[in-house]
């Protein structure tokens, strides 16, 4: 059994914490597990990604290209930056809100367009759900629980080997006090609706 | 995380005194130890620059008690005066040295491998594959200091300090040893009579080490059935070699020699590994440093094998290596013998990179703002001399704010150089407060001493934001939480010879134009502190005490907005949007400094009364 999974997204969005979440929910359930984060610049709206294996025998803590389960993309350039890294079968989880760069808000660079984004995973066969992820939270209350949702959504449709109650309890001890109802609320939406796309 | 691995390692070897000075990517491990600091009785600190660092953690181990320091690869280069006469007098207590290369770079300015310093400093060195092994390799590593009476150097890498996994913790070893100091001549004092003498105990104690090398259990070989190829790995790529032999399906077929001390090499082990197949692959990172030794070792012994790595194009010459590339060069050399072999390819998708900017608010934007309009007015020219902290993000547009990063305190030297080159026009340094700590304050001696005209610009924002926020002497507060005596950067500026002086705050516009204006004027060198606290780190303080966060609040009137983009590109703060052509302003972000509004040419960002 082994379980590889790549988060994705930029600096502020929480992807590390998520990562941290999963690999710790993992450790919880008896799993081994490896995790890398990229986060070079994190701080600075810089490019952030969180490469976590799960399972009995894993090893070196980067993913061979086509070996990832499953890319939970928490922004859509970002995502499509390691689409490489998905299996055939794999499944892609993606945020469709783009956050734009400064060199693109002052117009220096050009935005993909979604539907170019979409495309690099269409072509590639492979199980893409797109959610505009970013207005669930805001309906929620708070764009900070952007990573408990997609956690929630992760759980739906990927074949993750932790316990949901493991799961929420990691959630629970890792985010502010003051915030545990509200993420465990954006976690259910996101099991709740992951299940019925 | 592979650096709390480190430090529970250091914990558990009962180390003593540990010291360092924060860098990407080994800054976790010495604020880790610190919160045990107390409870197992271990002096902790940050200290202003590398080679203190070490030179406090040196002193400590000649007492005989166990010393650590840290650093990233950059800092070794800082260091490395201290140690290569160190190696000469030898430690008593165990003393380790955790050097954190950045190999790609991630986050540096250059991509470094210290395993040189090692052979350059006749120091072993120790490289672990994986976390578990860092924590377990530490003691080990204090072991073989102590037997060697030698300083270690132990090398690890962004892929270990950043890299979480499952550890088993080890037993906590309090040491007994009461620190002495014996004076013991002609051993510490290092004038040339007395280390003539130790030139040949030095050499004496690398061959004890190559003895060592060869008997370290974490120096071995797997061996395949067939003799056709086998890896050579140390570091991280062992475990990705691994990796690659797995997704490949070919772990059967090819043997590995996994080496763990580096410095100096078990040779036997090589001379047999060598002796058994046909072709030796190097999987080490990210010079081909061992692999200019097996390769003499097999020119001389004259043994056919072919030895592939970085040096015949096997592997990339550059950057770090990954699954993914060490796998694409075993298939290739497995081709060689048989056809069936698939090379695999994969290829990244190829869209826009995400440029990184400074944070919103963030003073230094304000202050490269004034520094623009400023020497504008001054006519142009001359040149900025930036250096190394999060205001080196002012190099990327739409600042552009910066010509130059090289090393810690280089800006006010290389500023010094351009000026009395006779280059024309202003020429303006501009250092964060951490780093004219580390290594600034030589560099303006020096170009008062000398007469530089030059205008240096000490961002000072309290803390060493780039690494993390760690305390430094201009923070108040020490590693430990503690208050801690705060250095005077006005006195110290004015001690040096400085006789223009100035403090600004850089969310004030005008007041730092007219700053850095006359600052420019002067002849000589002359000096603004430009003062405000990092609003990440302050806001993050403000938030944990409990303080509810209330902040001017801004918005932009769009009738009167023109969509010039004048704030979005001379301030570029992440907290401006563009929406229909039009500058808004997001709520979420905005910190409220005001420096858009004050420079907005239309007066279309106002405050929003409350």
């Amino acid at each position: 059994m082994s379980f590889n999974l790549i988060i994705t997204g930029i600096g502020g969005q929480g992807v590390v914490s998520a990562g941290t979440i999963i690999a710790e929910a993992a450790l919880k359930d008896g799993l081994k597990i490896r995790n890398s984060d990229a986060t070079g610049l994190a701080q600075r709206g810089g490019s952030v990604h969180s490469e976590i294996k799960i399972g009995e025998d894993v090893k070196s803590t980067i993913l061979h290209p086509g070996t990832a389960d499953v890319i939970l993309g928490f922004e859509p350039l970002e995502a499509s930056r390691y689409a490489h890294l998905l299996k055939p079968d794999g499944i892609a989880i993606i945020n469709s809100k783009p956050v734009l760069p400064v060199t693109v808000k002052n117009g220096m660079m050009k935005y993909p367009l979604i539907d170019e984004l979409k495309n690099i995973f269409e072509e590639r066969n492979l199980q893409n759900i797109w959610i505009d992820a970013l207005e669930v939270c805001e309906r929620l209350g708070n764009i900070r629980v952007l990573n408990s949702l997609m956690i929630g959504y992760l759980a739906a449709r990927a074949k993750l080997p932790i316990k949901l109650e493991t799961l929420k309890e990691t959630i629970m001890s890792n985010v502010p006090k003051r915030t545990i109802e509200l993420n465990l609320k954006a976690f259910d939406l996101g099991l709740l609706q992951g299940r019925q796309k | 995380m592979g650096n709390n691995a480190i430090a529970r390692g250091a914990i558990e070897a009962g180390v003593k005194v540990v010291a360092g000075y924060p860098g990407t990517p080994s800054s976790e491990i010495l604020s880790t130890i610190a919160r045990d600091a107390k409870k197992y009785g271990m002096h902790v600190e940050w200290s202003t620059n590398e080679k203190v660092a070490y030179e406090v953690a040196y002193g400590a181990a000649l007492s005989g008690v166990r010393a650590l320091m840290t650093t990233k690869h950059l800092g070794v280069n800082v260091l490395s005066d201290a140690l290569l006469v160190s190696a000469y007098t030898g430690v008593n207590g165990g003393l380790v040295i955790v050097t954190a290369d950045d190999i790609h770079p991630f986050s540096s300015q250059n991509a470094e491998d210290t395993r040189y310093y090692a052979k350059l400093s006749k120091i072993p060195c120790i490289e672990p594959s994986n976390v578990q092994e860092a924590k377990d390799m530490i003691p080990e590593a204090f072991e073989i200091s102590e037997e060697l009476q030698l300083p270690v150097l132990f090398r690890v890498t962004d892929r270990i300090c950043h890299a979480k996994s499952d550890v088993i913790q080890g037993e906590i070893k309090q040491s007994m040893v009461k620190a002495s100091f014996t004076k013991e001549d002609p051993r510490y004092v290092m004038i040339a009579p007395n280390a003539r003498k130790r030139v040949e105990w030095l050499n004496q104690q690398i061959d004890k080490a190559a003895s060592l090398s060869e008997n370290f259990p974490e120096n071995h070989a797997v061996y395949s059935e067939s003799g056709t190829l086998g890896v050579i790995a140390s570091g991280v790529p062992y475990e990705h070699t691994k990796e690659a032999l797995d997704v490949l399906g070919l772990t059967d077929r090819v043997s590995v020699l996994k080496l763990t001390f580096t410095y100096p090499l078990p040779k036997q082990k090589i001379v047999e590994f060598l002796r058994k197949h046909k072709h030796v692959l190097m999987a080490e990172e990210i010079e081909p440093i061992i692999e200019t030794q097996v390769n003499s070792i097999a020119h001389q012994l004259g043994f056919d094998t072919v030895v592939h790595g970085r040096l015949d194009g096997y592997v990339p010459r550059e950057h770090e290596l990954t699954p993914e590339r060490i796998g694409e060069s075993i298939a290739r050399i497995l081709i060689l013998d048989d056809p069936n072999i698939k090379v695999p390819s994969f290829k990244a998708p190829e869209v826009i990179r995400r440029i990184p900017n400074l944070c919103a608010g963030c003073p230094h934007a304000a202050s490269y703002y004034a520094l623009k309009i400023a020497r504008r007015k001054m006519g142009g020219g001359g040149a900025v001399t930036g250096d190394r902290g999060c205001y080196n993000q002012g190099t990327n547009p739409p600042l552009s704010a910066i010509d130059t990063c090289v090393c810690m305190g280089a800006s006010i030297s290389m500023a010094s150089g351009l000026s009395h080159a006779g280059v024309e026009g202003p020429i303006v340094a501009v250092i964060g407060d951490s780093t004219f700590l580390h290594n600034g304050v030589q560099p303006l001696i020096n170009a008062v001493h000398n007469k530089a005209d030059i205008t240096v610009m000490i961002l000072d924002n309290g803390w060493t934001g780039m690494t993390g926020h760690q305390p430094n002497p201009n923070t108040g507060i020490n590693v430990l939480g503690e208050p801690a005596p705060k250095v005077s950067i006005e006195q110290l500026v004015e001690a040096c010879g400085v006789e223009h002086l100035q403090v600004v705050s850089p969310y004030n516009v005008d007041e730092t134009v007219g700053a850095i204006v006359s600052a420019i004027q002067h002849q000589g060198p002359a000096v603004i502190v430009c003062r405000q606290v990092c609003p990440v780190q302050d806001n993050r303080l403000r938030r944990r005490n409990g303080e509810r966060l209330e902040f001017t609040e801004y918005m932009v009137d769009s009738d009167q907005c023109t969509g010039c983009l004048y704030c979005v590109n001379n301030i570029g703060c992440p907290a401006l949007d563009v929406v229909d052509g039009k500058v808004t302003i997001n709520p979420a972000q905005c910190i409220g400094c005001g420096v858009c509004a004050q420079i907005c040419p239309t007066q279309a960002i106002k405050e929003i009364e409350k």
